[in-house]
């Protein structure tokens, strides 16, 4: 890269956090209410045209962070940017504008469609709404949006019950591309899906992605898929943003501890019944405060790594690891 | 099938049809299935939704609900033994002493009122007449060896005290504590984190190899499969479509259902920039048609494969399929 383009988005220093609901023992006993940390300080910055992906375990924020940038939950502190405003700006124009611009594609899409809109009513609902196309050309837009996305025109007048897990996830993502975002938000939309239906959507992912030089931001637990889709990567432990790099510094040369103990475990397509070494089963276990979160689980961690949280140790242009011994 | 082969099996799966009564007709959810598993060997049962596994395995410990399913045929021999024409009461005897099972959820094995101590011995208590102190003893034991961390004081712990990972370890400590010779596991890791699950996968193996115990494991990953399993069966739409050893069916594939699902899956070894998924939609398993029951989704497909009947033919020893033409297979 030699001249760096303007990031379409930037998450700067980002924390979000949920209330823990209160007892009736704690109100009683006037505790004070105690915040779950989802998020801690994650920076990050997408390049239009760009899919980063962003992995974790469950309980990483990943999906936290997500909609954060979606803006269903709410930041306590730091900015999300997008195209360099705040996101969180409330000029309605501006509000109207992001949600054109930026859209959601979820895990379930069965959970996300009105079962009782057949697809082609979904699809033009919103259109009018957005008023992405004049009225009459609705119905055009929507056998459109069908061939787009590899969805028979006979599909327009099915319900979603009637529809497999691949075809709604095509669905979903028609709906999402209908009002021609620039940002999709995909939160593990082949998770739900078998293997051989995941390589269709994954390859529609990529011919849309040329087609309509969409930026994406891939939520996901498998590092296959993401490995396979992502530009840069971006590895997630307990709420903080542990380590980013291009595909290739993340797959290939992995700085964190974290990320070496999360590519060892995806099992391989090679058949070798390999000698595991049984471990003690992980508990939930709370980093000591202020020390590194991954500490308790870390094979190489130091007295030094429960006192002090690491600090992003910069490998290259492209590769940063929050981690005591990175490029050391 | 050699008669050697036969001399080892400790199961042995023959012919087996299991269909289900729904409105609107008989859906078959399996057809013809036949295997074996012997002694301390892994058999690994790979497929995607809807194509039988789990209701294979339910129906071997006859934990399907009649109505609706309904087992049309076949036999399922356990050490010699046909269970389905046990009466009842044996085979509930049978059920968590010698064949044992751990599901996907560990909440479905699980109350989650109850100590999980309590639970995990609840089958020694039961099958093993052991008294309350006794199986204490015994129970606490089985929670170190899966390596539960201070396993005499986590003992009364509640199932909402423990993580998933956690609470899948104690399921397998439940279906060990009789020391079962035949563990049938459905999908055990897939609720589970990928370090999580590398936990789990390590633990049944080295129980397995500790009490030369035999297992089925059941996955929709064909990655979690080759890495245990010593043996392969794919399964699609009902039927096993390819047999064999691991290393031979996922080194030299010979059903085009079993070189798609290779295909299809990201690698994580080598960068492509495109996946070959498998075209179209597993068929109606209401509406069975004559032929291979892939031959819609097959790019390898001829005439012959519309009409003429398939099975699990032997292509080298140890390893069959049930292509027309596994020879075409590349």
């Amino acid at each position: 890269m030699t001249v760096a383009a303007a990031p379409l988005l930037t998450v700067r220093d980002v924390h979000v956090r949920f209330a823990k609901p209160r007892g009736l023992v704690d109100l009683l006993l006037r505790r004070p209410a105690s915040a779950v940390r989802a998020v801690e300080g994650a920076n990050l910055a997408l390049l239009p045209g760009e899919t980063l992906g962003l992995v974790g375990e469950s309980g990483s924020g990943k999906t936290t962070l997500g909609r954060a940038i979606l803006g269903i939950h709410r930041v306590a502190e730091g900015d999300i940017l997008y195209r360099g405003r705040a996101m969180g700006d409330p000029m309605p124009d501006w509000q109207q504008r992001l949600r054109r611009e930026v859209q959601m594609v979820f895990q379930d899409p069965y959970s996300s469609l009105n079962p009782r809109m057949t697809i082609a009513q979904t699809l033009a609902e919103v259109l009018r709404f957005h008023r992405v196309v004049p009225t009459d050309g609705v119905d055009d837009e929507v056998k459109r949006l069908l061939d787009v996305v590899g969805l028979p025109q006979t599909m327009a007048t099915r319900y979603p019950r009637a529809m497999s897990g691949g075809q709604r996830q095509r669905v979903g993502l028609a709906r999402a591309l209908a009002v021609r975002p620039s940002l999709l938000v995909l939160d593990e939309p082949v998770a739900a899906l078998d293997v051989s239906i995941q390589a269709q959507i994954l390859n529609l992912l990529a011919d849309l992605r040329e087609a309509l030089g969409l930026s994406m931001l891939f939520v996901a637990h498998d590092l296959s898929v993401v490995r396979h889709v992502s530009d840069r990567v971006a590895v997630m432990y307990r709420g903080r943003l542990v380590e980013q790099g291009t595909r290739d510094e993340i797959f290939t040369a992995p700085a964190h501890p974290y990320t070496r103990m999360l590519l060892t475990a995806v099992p391989q397509l090679v058949a070798r019944k390999r000698a595991r070494v049984v471990q003690p089963a992980t508990e939930m276990t709370e980093a000591t405060a202020g020390g590194c979160p991954f500490a308790p689980r870390c094979p190489q961690a130091v007295d030094r790594c429960r006192a002090e949280a690491p600090a992003e140790v910069r490998l290259s242009p492209t590769h940063i690891a929050a981690c005591h011994f990175a490029g050391g | 099938m050699s008669p050697a082969a036969d001399a080892g099996a400790l199961l042995r799966v023959e012919a087996l049809e299991i269909a289900f009564r729904v409105r609107g007709g008989d859906v078959l959810a399996t057809r013809g299935v036949s295997f074996e598993v012997r002694q301390g060997e892994t058999l690994g049962l790979v497929g995607e939704s809807g194509s039988g596994k789990s209701v294979l395995c339910r129906a071997l410990l006859r934990l399907l609900p009649s109505p609706p399913a309904q087992i049309r045929g076949g036999r399922v021999l356990f050490d010699g033994v046909d269970l389905l024409a046990l009466p009842e009461a044996r085979m509930r005897e049978i059920r968590g002493t010698d064949i044992a099972m751990v599901f996907q959820n560990p909440m479905t094995s699980l109350s989650p009122v109850w100590p999980i101590g309590d639970q995990v011995t609840e089958g020694l208590r039961i099958h093993r007449g052991l008294s309350k102190s006794a199986a204490r003893d015994r129970g606490v034991e089985l929670l170190r060896a899966i390596g539960i961390p201070d396993a005499a004081r986590r003992y009364d712990d509640h199932p909402s005290q423990w993580s998933g990972g956690m609470l899948q370890r104690a399921v397998i400590a439940m279906a060990m504590a009789c020391g079962p010779r035949l563990l049938l596991a459905d999908e055990p890791t897939t609720a589970l984190d990928v370090t999580i699950q590398e936990q789990i996968l390590a633990l049944l193996a080295d129980l397995q190899a500790k009490n030369g115990m035999a297992m089925v494991l059941v996955s929709h990953d064909i990655g979690v499969v080759a890495e245990t399993c010593d043996r392969i069966a794919v399964m699609y739409a009902g039927t096993l479509v390819e047999t064999g050893p691991a290393a031979e069916v996922l080194g030299n594939p010979r059903h085009p259902y079993t070189l798609g699902l290779m295909r299809s899956s990201p690698r994580m070894d080598e960068h492509a920039t495109r996946l070959q998924p498998i075209p179209g939609q597993p068929p109606d398993l209401a509406r069975p048609a004559p032929g291979c029951p892939f031959v819609e989704r097959c790019t390898f497909a001829r005439d012959a494969c519309r009409h003429e009947s398939v099975r699990l033919r032997e292509v080298a020893p140890g390893h069959a399929s049930a292509c027309l033409f596994p020879e075409s297979v590349v």
